[in-house]
C-alpha cells in the first residue's frame, strides 16, 4: 500500500512542489530503474508507446513529492504507480469508449513485439494476453519481477490470498491453453 | 504446477521484456507541474448553488467565509471514515442511485487525501462533468462529459452527483457511483472552468 511507503504526513497528496528540482539521488533513480519499469509496463499492455507515459507519469508524480518518500521505498512506489497506471489507461480507454462512440488514435495499437520472439515464447506471451487483467498482474510480477506474494500484493492493494488465486488460476489457465495449441 | 510451465513463463517473460530497448535519453521527464488554483472561483459556485438550495429548502447552515476551513470541516465528517478503501460502501450508501440537487453539505475530499482511500464524495455536474478539486488541486476530466449547452449527460445527477472518489496517484483519480458511472480525474494543471448559471 502507498501509504505505508510514505515518510511524514502518511499518504497525503502534496501540493505541487513548484520550481521543485530532480536531486541527484532521484536522477540516480531515473537512470536505474526508468527499463526496468519500461518494462513491466510493456509486459502489462503490450503498447511501448503508452508503457512509456505510463513510466513517465509514475516519475513526474514521484518528483512531486519525493521530499516525503522514503528513497528506500521509492522503487516500490514507482511500480505500483506504473502498475496503477497501467489499470487508468484501460480504464480510461473503456470511459472513453462507452461516452464518446469513436476511435481515437490512442486506439490503434502499435506494433506488436512479439513477433520477434521465438514461436514458442510468443505462443506463451499470446496466451498470457488472454487472462484477466489481475491474473497477467500477478503472474508478470511473479514470473519477470520475481516479487514474493507479499510484495505482490502491496504493489496489487489487494490481499495475500488473491495474489495465491490469482496466480494458481492463472497459471491453470496457460496451462490450459498452451495444451490446447499443441494438440491443434 | 508444473516447473515446466513456470520455466517457460519466465523465459518468455524475459525474452519479451529484453525487447524493449534502454531509452535513448537519460534525461528526467519534464512536465507542467500541476498548479494549486490561484482562485477558489469553483468552490464558490458549488458552496454559492448549496446556499441557494438551503434558502429554496428552508434549511439553514452555516459556510465560514475562510474557504480553506469550510474544505476542512466539510473533509473532516468524511475523513472520519476514511479508514481504507473498503469504506466507500457504508458512507457511499447514502444515495442509493446517486442522482441529486444540491446536498444541504456536499461532500468533499480532506485536505490531504490518502492515495488508494475512496472517499464519498459529490461531485459537482451543473455545467457537464468537468472535473473536481481534491486536495486543492483541480482535476479535470478529459474530456469533459458535456451535454448540449452545458449540461451533465443523461443519467447523471443535477447539480451533484453523489459517489466516491480515489486517488491512485497523487495525480490521477477515479470517481464511481452506484449508477454504474466512472470518471477518470487528472491533476494536469488545466485552467479551472469557470462556473456556469
Amino acid at each position: 500500500m502507498l501509504v505505508a511507503l510514505i515518510a511524514g504526513e502518511a499518504g497525503a497528496v502534496d501540493q505541487p512542489v513548484v520550481g521543485a528540482q530532480w536531486d541527484d539521488a532521484l536522477i540516480d533513480l531515473y537512470r536505474a530503474q526508468r527499463l526496468p519499469l519500461l518494462r513491466l509496463a510493456v509486459l502489462l499492455t503490450d503498447d511501448p508507446g503508452a508503457a512509456e507515459d505510463v513510466v513517465q507519469d509514475a516519475f513526474v508524480a514521484l518528483q512531486r513529492r519525493w521530499h516525503a518518500v522514503d528513497p528506500a521505498a521509492a522503487a516500490g512506489y514507482l511500480r505500483t504507480s506504473v502498475v496503477n497506471g497501467v489499470r487508468t489507461l484501460y480504464r480510461r480507454s473503456g470511459v472513453a469508449r462507452r461516452h464518446l462512440h469513436r476511435v481515437s488514435p490512442e486506439d490503434v495499437p502499435s506494433a506488436d513485439l512479439a513477433v520477434l520472439l521465438s514461436e514458442e515464447q510468443r505462443e506463451v506471451i499470446e496466451a498470457l494476453r488472454t487472462l484477466p487483467r489481475r491474473q497477467r498482474e500477478v503472474l508478470v510480477l511473479r514470473y519477470w519481477s520475481e516479487l514474493s506474494e507479499a510484495e505482490i500484493a502491496a504493489a496489487l492493494d489487494v490481499a495475500r490470498g488473491t495474489v495465491k488465486s490469482s496466480a494458481s488460476r492463472g497459471l491453470a489457465s496457460l496451462q490450459k491453453k498452451l495444451g490446447d495449441r499443441r494438440v491443434r | 504446477m508444473s516447473d515446466d510451465l513456470e520455466r517457460r513463463l519466465r523465459d518468455s517473460l524475459r525474452a519479451y521484456a529484453e525487447l524493449v530497448d534502454a531509452p535513448d535519453s537519460t534525461a528526467p521527464p519534464t512536465r507542467a507541474s500541476a498548479q494549486p488554483a490561484p482562485l477558489r472561483r469553483w468552490r464558490g459556485a458549488v458552496l454559492a448553488a448549496a446556499a441557494v438550495a438551503a434558502v429554496i429548502t428552508g434549511s439553514v447552515w452555516f459556510v465560514d467565509g475562510h474557504e480553506a476551513d469550510t474544505a476542512g470541516s466539510a473533509a473532516s465528517d468524511v475523513s472520519a471514515t476514511a479508514g481504507g478503501p473498503d469504506n466507500d460502501a457504508g458512507a457511499a450508501a447514502e444515495a442509493q442511485d446517486g442522482t441529486m440537487a444540491a446536498p444541504d453539505e456536499a461532500l468533499s475530499v480532506p485536505a490531504s487525501p490518502v492515495v488508494g482511500v475512496a472517499y464519498p464524495f459529490d461531485l459537482y455536474t451543473h455545467c457537464g462533468i468537468r472535473g473536481a478539486e481534491l486536495g486543492g488541486v483541480w482535476f479535470a476530466v478529459d474530456p469533459p462529459l458535456v451535454e448540449g449547452a452545458g449540461n451533465p449527460p443523461a443519467g447523471w445527477g443535477n447539480q451533484y452527483q453523489r459517489g466516491a472518489v480515489t486517488l491512485l496517484t497523487a495525480d490521477e483519480a477515479v470517481f464511481r457511483d452506484d449508477a454504474g458511472h466512472e470518471v477518470v480525474l487528472l491533476a494536469d494543471g488545466s485552467a479551472r472552468p469557470a462556473p456556469c448559471d
